[in-house]
């Protein structure tokens, strides 16, 4: 297929938005591109048969609200494979913690059209390493594969990135609750800040807990991030603060309860559901921690150096 | 909504150095079990060779064989690879070769040296099976050659030794998360129990990120062989060199998170070898650049 039907195709695409029938993502590829080849029938995933597809890796998509994955693949004449999977999510905020995992790789810029200016998370919605790009487009998350990497191979990953890539460049709404720290010297480390619903999401990124002791699941909206500090040059162990919207004050309260009873046993610490507001700093084996909690909003800060820094750090949490 | 229940590990066992202990409560109901004839010292052979893949990954099979020659002499301490063989299976062995299937998959280039080797040893190609899959398959044996390729793991931390017989449980999801503790269990099964004559895992081009699926960038060319009696030694050496392998691509310290559980339970719970590194000698033998290993 000519450059210039790809064009047409990607113009067809861009005026009529995603859709969010699978096929229709599949079918803006061209079968062909330069030398290479759709080499098989597209395949839909979808939960049922996701661990077929990817052994127990399939955890980390039902993690997300995952709707359906469509795995298409690509051949040259000189036997090597460009693997294309997209992940057809429910959310855009879905999407990008998919992507926010690992905010490492090249940047790749295709057509950003949208003011990201007031954007905490970093704005990138494509990452280029090694053979693999992975973007967000709207509610898709997409992995587009090398098998082997070669001009040739990453010009056509590019091209297929390209088609697919629509700017959407937005961020899920509870990253506006993350804190400033940088007046008690704590600087905001943007390239860790991740999103998710699950504990086993969260336990890849920051072990906790191998039980869900933090009631996380699909109608939660949770982020990690992590705060760096330098004293006198050096670096210390990083914060790690966690910050979680539940759907309820009830749901908040329950699940603070949680923590404390399978974190914290020796505290014997109980919330009332009476208390709106709550905040409270504990020592444990490797600093303190400290746990805020208002509304349906609880955060809960972890390796903080001392009792001082742990007092700040609750003082500067600002429920927006 | 998946609630906790009473006997949760958390990151303060992680901190405390306390896992066995907190593994050991979360297993009420499991019976230990103590290994018979563990000895007193577990040998693990790390064998690399530079020329053993080229700069497109291509294999050489020919350099892989003599590898394989070398790590079976290794760990046997026999003088010829027949009479190393020997002290491992029987010429009317049904030999099954267990591979990994997914993530990162064993080469076949090393299933093909391996087979190759095992023909010439005397087992009849009918009597060598791709073990991998249900219980039925182990059942069939009567030797089993463990052959993961070395790899980290999103639900379990690692992927590699323990976890490799996982689908003979027939319902691998039981053993993600906490209950990844339970995998030495599977080992134990009637149809996989004292079957595994030997441990050789593919440390050609590992993978030392979790997933849950490859991400190239995190592949690198070690051009190993991993070798050992001694399950438990081999995955904690392979998890050494996944450690180490983190911390060097980020320039700071990466842990393997969720900490895999599988390892140390294997060793106090489940009685399959050992991870203490004071009982375990690592020989290698071969390329010493980034041995990842001190």
């Amino acid at each position: 297929m000519k450059l210039t039907n790809i064009y047409i195709m990607l113009c067809t695409v861009l005026t009529m938005g995603f859709s969010s029938n699978m096929n229709d993502i599949s079918k803006i590829l061209p079968k062909t591109i330069n030398n290479w080849y759709q080499s098989k029938e597209a395949r839909t995933i979808d939960s049922t048969n996701i661990f077929d597809y990817m052994d127990g890796g399939g955890e980390l998509y039902l993690g997300y609200r995952f709707n359906q994955l469509e795995v298409l693949e690509y051949s040259s004449k000189d036997k090597n494979t460009i693997l294309v999977e997209i992940y057809n999510m429910d959310t855009g905020n879905d999407a990008f913690g998919l992507l926010s995992l690992d905010w490492s790789g090249d940047p790749v810029y295709f057509d950003e059209k949208v003011d990201s200016s007031s954007l905490v998370a970093p704005t990138i919605r494509a990452l280029y390493g090694s053979g693999l790009l992975r973007l967000v487009s709207g509610n898709y998350f997409i992995r587009i594969l090398a098998f082997r990497e070669t001009m040739d191979a990453k010009n056509i990953v590019m091209q297929i990135g390209k088609i697919l890539y629509n700017d959407f460049t937005t961020e899920p709404e509870i990253i506006q609750q993350i804190p400033v720290l940088d007046k008690i010297g704590w600087k905001l480390n943007s390239n860790k800040i991740a999103f998710f619903r699950s504990y086993m999401v969260f336990n890849s990124i920051f072990y906790l807990s191998h039980q869900n002791i933090l009631n996380l699941d699909h109608s939660v909206n949770a982020i990690t991030v992590s705060y760096d500090l330098k004293i006198n040059g050096n670096e210390t162990k990083p914060i790690q603060l966690l910050i979680i919207e539940y759907t309820s004050h009830q749901q908040a309260v329950d699940a603070l309860n949680s923590f404390f009873k399978n974190f914290l046993p020796e505290s014997k610490t109980v919330v009332n559901m009476s208390e709106l507001q709550y905040s409270k700093n504990f020592k444990i084996e490797d600093g303190w921690l400290a746990c805020k909690m208002k509304n349906n909003l609880l955060y809960i800060a972890f390796n903080i150096p001392d009792k001082t820094s742990a007092d700040q750090i609750i003082d500067h949490i600002k429920l927006k | 909504m998946k609630q906790q229940s009473n006997n949760s590990i958390t990151r303060r066992d992680f901190i405390r150095g306390s896992l066995t202990a907190a593994i050991g409560a979360s297993l009420t109901r499991t019976k230990y079990i103590h290994a018979q004839d563990k000895p007193a010292l577990s040998k693990v052979t790390v064998i690399r060779n530079e020329s053993v893949m080229d700069a497109e990954l291509k294999i050489d099979t020919s350099i892989l064989k003599k590898m394989l020659d070398q790590t079976i002499l290794d760990v046997t301490g026999k003088k010829s690879v027949t009479d190393a063989w020997l002290s491992l299976l029987k010429q009317d062995d049904i030999v099954g070769i267990v591979t990994t299937p997914h993530l990162n998959p064993t080469h076949d280039e090393l299933v093909e040296v391996v087979k190759t080797s095992l023909i010439n040893f005397g087992i009849a190609e009918k009597n060598i099976i791709m073990a991998q899959g249900s219980l039925d398959k182990p059942k069939k044996c009567t030797a089993l050659i463990c052959m993961p390729a070395l790899k980290a793991h999103w639900l379990t931390g690692i992927g590699t030794v323990i976890k490799n017989y996982i689908m003979f449980s027939g319902r691998p999801r039981n053993y993600h998360d906490q209950n990844s503790s339970k995998l030495g269990e599977i080992w134990h099964l009637p149809e996989v129990k004292d079957k595994t004559k030997l441990i050789l895992v593919d440390a050609l081009h590992p993978l030392c990120d979790k997933g849950p699926q490859v991400d190239p960038r995190y592949k690198w060319a070690y051009k190993g062989l991993i070798a050992g009696l001694d399950p438990v030694a081999v995955e904690s050496v392979c998890l050494k060199i996944i450690s180490a392998k983190r911390e060097l691509i980020k320039g700071e310290p990466w842990p393997l998170f969720p900490p895999p559980l599988c390892v140390e339970a294997a060793d106090k719970v489940y009685g399959l070898g050992t991870s203490d590194f004071k009982k375990i000698e690592i020989q290698t033998i071969g390329w010493k650049e980034e041995l990842l290993l001190s």
